[in-house]
């Protein structure tokens, strides 16, 4: 499947800024199941950004705005061609030891609600892809999908008090107790299309990957319980939201300001 | 008269036959020459020449205008050439285990893979940074500047209690202590051959500038970072950016332009090639780290990352002093080096272990207990020196957070010669050596000599009323 | 250099002109309070000390009435109030420390050492007896800090920021002493020669140091188009406005010419020489005195805004 991707992030300030800088992590990688055929990022200063790999992976641009400016486009588009692997991703390059996905952080942080969860998948390690699944369903059971309860700062343990959540927030639930449970598991954000035909989604998919024996890393979808298929473009990942965010930035100047992202994906009917 | 604890303590002047060790010898005779008063009027110069240089030191928790300053002693600190040859091989061996494993613990790990140093020690690991992973910092060193804490129990027992690799203090003491006795008592050094510690911030600057990025043409511009002027060290962090003639930076004179780091100047923007940052990993940068420190440079971090920058020392270099994984540095450096560690560790009981824990539990009036994460020697029980009520919530802290401790035998600091209110008296201290890690190893023969003023302390933090002594490495 | 340490030079020199500056005119309150003269009359004198040492709002803001001891407070060591002696000694001591290494070793030693000695003083100790040497003290070490930056500072950029903010403040202040008694210098002919208009001429005068100069300079009694002439428009009084931008015009041109650039700040700076040059006290009087100083206390302070951008002061 071949799938066209424009995803626009805009600032605008109600004051002028004086200095702005941001870490873009908007370059997928080719895997298994995606190729990109072609891939570009427009941004005030890109061609002039600091660029490196990060340790999970991910091309990352550093881009600055120095003197006054009102707002701010980000825009990466291109064409991903996309198989179905059953959400294998195996061994991509430039990861760390997997270990190191086990690390807790803020937003993945257990509590007595979590810790209580995991509890019931101890010493189920042997079948992790049924542990996996089973996890997923555990976590659908007890969130609802909705937008409006949660933010980008909300933890794992407060999604799950609050009962509802989008799929960060299943994807934080989902880290949560894995970490609890010492196994490597981690943030994955990408883009999620519906099917054939265009369509414009509110922001970015996210889901998580796990280690599993003998196949790598395997993606997991909690908000959807599938694991990913064609439908699935991989984007940039991390230890949880804050790391594999595709945009993350500081400024300079106290004014209100508004965000807006646009993600417009479409599926090329064949001629 | 002079009169030591044979029996308990090593002292450093007189040996336990009541001798006078030989590299003490001119300074006996020259203490036996002074009275009372001529040491006292010294001791006043010296706090003259102090206050006047404006070396001060704020105290954690009092007022920003309450600087003072550490008491020095004007009694040298004495080390012959081959003691302290056996030292700077040790130290020297240490570095660059610990500069190795650092770059293992942010790339391949192959030290757990052996299974040598647990996984969960590492990764789950508050001082471990996972932004670092996959970095190659120039030249491969994460700790250039580093300060380890030794201390002396006999004639030929040394022991390191602390790796400091982070952004270790004290050195400017070091070179000032030696720039006061200079000056207050010349008539020793016409008896001594004394090692010179005034190169250090040549070395120092030629560090920092063999670790500029591979990218930098020509002279690198080098800046010293600090936190401003009531952070406790600002003025060590004033006197190094002037001895070796760079720019003295706070976060709001840098920022982050196309992936480099420029300075703000009277003219146009400077790009800045190595920052000598003084301000902790989570303050360094609101973009990476503490969205709400307002001393960092935002985008510092990032400039690092992509090679346009070298941070000294290297985010995350934490994980390899932290006192847990400090009892692993003899593995440590048997892994990397393939040799025995020249330095011992000081025995350490790890308290998650239970049989430890119950021995530890059961004799904390002869221990030193250490909470992991503490520094400056706050959070932290001396076990001689205790009273039943710390004790007893120390023992609670342990019971409910094992991890979060570490606990070491009372060791038998030695003592040295300390001129205080009763006369001479000896007194306990320990030893700082600075070492700095660039295009090679150069360690300045002395240190900082920290010495605990109060009769029978075996804490000399600054911070807990201990004082500094000039260090003199003698030459053969 | 970085701009924060051309700034942080900038602001040593003019909270240390400044500190010497509120002593002074301490100090001439402080002498008309103990002539003769009813209450009503001493509260005057203290209350337009407060204006010219612009800080007349913020001491009736905590204070109803201007008292001896509240002004005496308030203008020499309150914490809340920015312009007391002791905020300008920290503030000038505190910049001094963040640049140290940009400063030399024998202003670093004055300025600490000044401010060492003045933060070990317990106001509620001072006595009444003791304000006059207390007053000699803070400008005896004012002098000698501006001695050691003169003996020892390299004459580069770093010096002419020293010079830009010790000139900046000196023409502040004399513009407001002249200000706050623009009338008692208006040709009148009612009260000349009277004995109210002496005292307030000799305090205008003591005020700016110069009532010893002025005789040198008009061998004559006090006459009111002197004393405006004399701190206005000669050059050779160090504290007339003339002076101070004689140098500050100087100054900005070695700038100039040491970083091969031009900014607004040069051009404003010129305007107000200028300007000063052409005068007359003639001229002056006739469009009005007090419209002059107001005139002119804005451009200064324009100059010092324009010279902060110029440089990246921040």
């Amino acid at each position: 499947m071949q799938i066209r991707i424009e995803h626009a992030t805009a600032y605008s300030y109600d004051e002028p800024v004086r200095y702005a800088v941001q870490e873009l992590r908007l370059t997928p990688v080719d895997t298994r199941g995606q190729k990109i055929v072609d891939w570009r990022i427009e941004a005030p200063g890109i061609e002039r950004a600091g660029t490196w790999i990060d340790g999970f992976g991910n091309r990352v641009h550093l881009i600055s705005q120095n003197g006054d400016h009102g707002g701010l486009l980000i825009r990466a588009s291109g064409l991903v061609e996309t198989a179905n692997c059953d959400g294998i991703v195996g061994h991509l390059p430039n990861m760390p030891p997997a270990g190191v996905f086990a690390r807790v952080t803020a937003l993945t942080e257990a509590d007595r609600a979590i810790e209580a969860l995991a509890a019931g998948f101890r010493g189920r390690h042997r079948d992790p892809i049924a542990l996996y699944h089973a996890l997923m369903a555990a976590i659908r059971e007890r969130m609802k999908f909705d937008t409006g309860h949660t933010d980008a700062t909300t933890t794992a343990a407060a999604a799950l008090k609050a009962g509802h959540g989008v799929c960060q927030d299943f994807a934080h639930i989902f880290l949560a107790i894995c970490r609890r449970l010492g196994l490597p598991a981690r943030y994955v954000t990408g883009y999620l299309v519906a099917d054939e035909g265009e369509a414009e989604v509110e922001a970015n998919h996210a889901w998580v990957e796990a280690e599993v024996a003998g196949l790598g890393w395997v993606g997991f979808d909690p908000a959807n319980g599938i694991c990913p298929d064609e439908h699935y473009v991989r984007l940039a990942c991390g230890l949880d939201a804050t790391t594999a965010a595709p945009v993350r930035g500081i400024r300079r100047g106290a004014g209100p300001d508004r965000l807006e992202v646009r993600v417009t994906l479409k599926v090329p009917t064949e001629q | 008269m002079y009169s030591t604890v044979p029996d308990r303590y090593f002292d450093e002047m007189v040996a336990p036959d009541g001798s006078v060790r030989p590299a003490y010898r001119q300074i006996a005779d020259w203490l036996r020459s002074q009275t009372r008063k001529d040491l006292r009027q010294t001791a006043a110069n010296a706090e003259g020449i102090f206050r006047r240089l404006g070396i001060t030191f704020a105290v954690y928790g009092s007022d920003q205008s309450n600087e003072r300053l550490i008491p020095f002693d004007i009694i040298p600190r004495i080390l012959s050439a081959a003691e302290w040859r056996r030292l700077e091989r040790g130290i020297e061996q240490r570095v660059r285990a610990l500069n190795a494993f650092l770059h293992d613990i942010y790339h391949r790990q192959e030290i757990i893979r052996a299974g040598r140093v647990p996984e969960k020690l590492i990764v789950l690991n508050s001082a471990f940074c996972p932004e670092m992973l996959g970095h190659d910092p120039a030249r491969g060193v994460y700790t250039h500047i580093i300060g380890i804490d030794l201390v002396r129990v006999s004639e030929n027992e040394f022991y390191v209690l602390e790796d400091n690799l982070r952004t270790p203090s004290g050195v400017s003491y070091m070179i000032e202590d030696r720039e006061a006795m200079l000056r207050l008592v010349p008539e020793l050094f016409a008896r001594y051959r004394v090692a010179p510690v005034e190169s250090y911030p040549e070395h120092l600057r030629r560090t920092l500038q063999s670790v500029a990025p591979p990218g930098c043409k020509g002279d690198p511009t080098i800046v010293v970072l600090t936190p401003g002027i009531y952070n406790s060290a600002f003025f060590e962090h004033s006197f190094l950016a002037d001895e070796m003639g760079i720019e003295l930076c706070q976060g709001d004179d840098l920022f982050v332009d196309d992936g480099f780091v420029y300075m703000r100047t009277t003219q146009k923007p400077k790009r800045v090639d190595v920052v000598y940052r003084r301000i902790d990993d989570d303050f360094l940068d609101p973009l990476t780290f503490r969205r709400d420190s307002t001393l960092g440079v935002p985008g510092l971090f990032s400039a690092y990352r992509a090679g346009n920058v070298t941070i000294v020392n290297a985010p995350g270099t934490g994980i390899a002093d932290d006192k847990a994984v400090y009892t692993y540095v003899p593995q440590i450096i048997e892994f990397y080096t393939g040799e025995k560690p020249l330095l011992s560790n000081v025995p350490t009981y790890n308290c998650a272990n239970e049989e430890e824990r119950a021995y530890v539990l059961d004799h904390l009036e002869e221990l030193v207990v250490k909470e992991v994460h503490g520094s400056g020697g706050y959070g932290m029980l001396v076990g001689p020196t205790s009273t039943k009520k710390e004790r007893t919530e120390f023992a609670r802290r342990i019971k409910a957070r094992p991890h979060n401790y570490i606990v070491q035998p009372t060791l038998a600091l030695s003592t040295c010669p300390t001129f205080v209110e009763s006369g001479i008296a000896p007194r306990h201290v320990d030893l700082r050596p600075f070492v700095l890690v660039g295009d090679q190893i150069r360690i300045t023969p002395g240190g900082l000599t920290r010495v605990a003023l109060k009769n029978g302390s075996l804490v000399v933090n600054s911070s807990q009323g201990g004082g500094t002594k000039d260090t003199w490495i003698l030459e053969d | 250099m970085l701009g924060r340490t051309a700034s942080s030079l900038y602001w040593i020199c003019r909270y240390v002109e400044r500190a010497e500056n509120m002593a002074r005119l301490f100090d001439v309150g402080h002498r008309m309070s103990l002539g003769p003269g009813q209450d009503g009359r001493h509260r005057e004198h203290w209350d337009s000390t407060l204006q010219a040492a612009a800080m007349a709002e913020a001491f009736h803001r905590r204070h109803e009435r201007a008292q001896p001891p509240q002004v005496r407070d308030f203008m020499l060591f309150d914490e809340a109030n920015p312009s007391s002696v002791r905020n300008c000694l920290l503030a000038a001591r505190s910049n001094a420390r963040a640049v140290r290494t940009a400063i030399t070793t024998e202003m670093w030693e004055s300025i600490n050492g000044t401010w060492l000695e003045f933060a070990a003083i317990r106001p509620s100790r001072v006595t009444y007896n003791d304000l006059p040497a207390l007053l000699e003290w803070i400008k005896r070490n004012a002098a000698q800090f501006r001695g050691a930056m003169l003996n020892t500072i390299l004459r580069d950029d770093g010096y002419a920021f020293c010079q830009l903010g010790t000139f900046n403040e000196r023409a502040d202040n004399t513009a407001r002493i002249l200000d706050v008694k623009y009338y008692v210098l208006l040709p009148r002919s009612d009260l000349v020669g009277s004995e109210l208009d002496n005292d307030q001429w000799s305090m205008i005068l003591r005020a700016a140091s110069a009532h010893r100069s002025y005789r040198h300079v008009y061998r004559d009694r006090y006459r009111p188009w002197n004393i405006a002439d004399f701190l206005i428009l000669r050059e050779e009084m160090p504290r007339s406005l003339a002076h101070c931008y004689a140098w500050m015009t100087r100054t900005l041109a070695d700038l100039e010419s040491f970083y091969g650039a031009r900014y607004g700040c040069h051009d404003i700076g010129d305007s107000i020489y200028e300007r000063l040059s052409r005068s007359d006290m003639d001229a002056i009087f006739q469009s009005g005195l007090h419209e002059f100083l107001t005139e002119f206390i804005a451009a200064n302070n324009a100059l010092g805004q324009a010279i902060a951008e110029s440089y990246n002061f921040y």
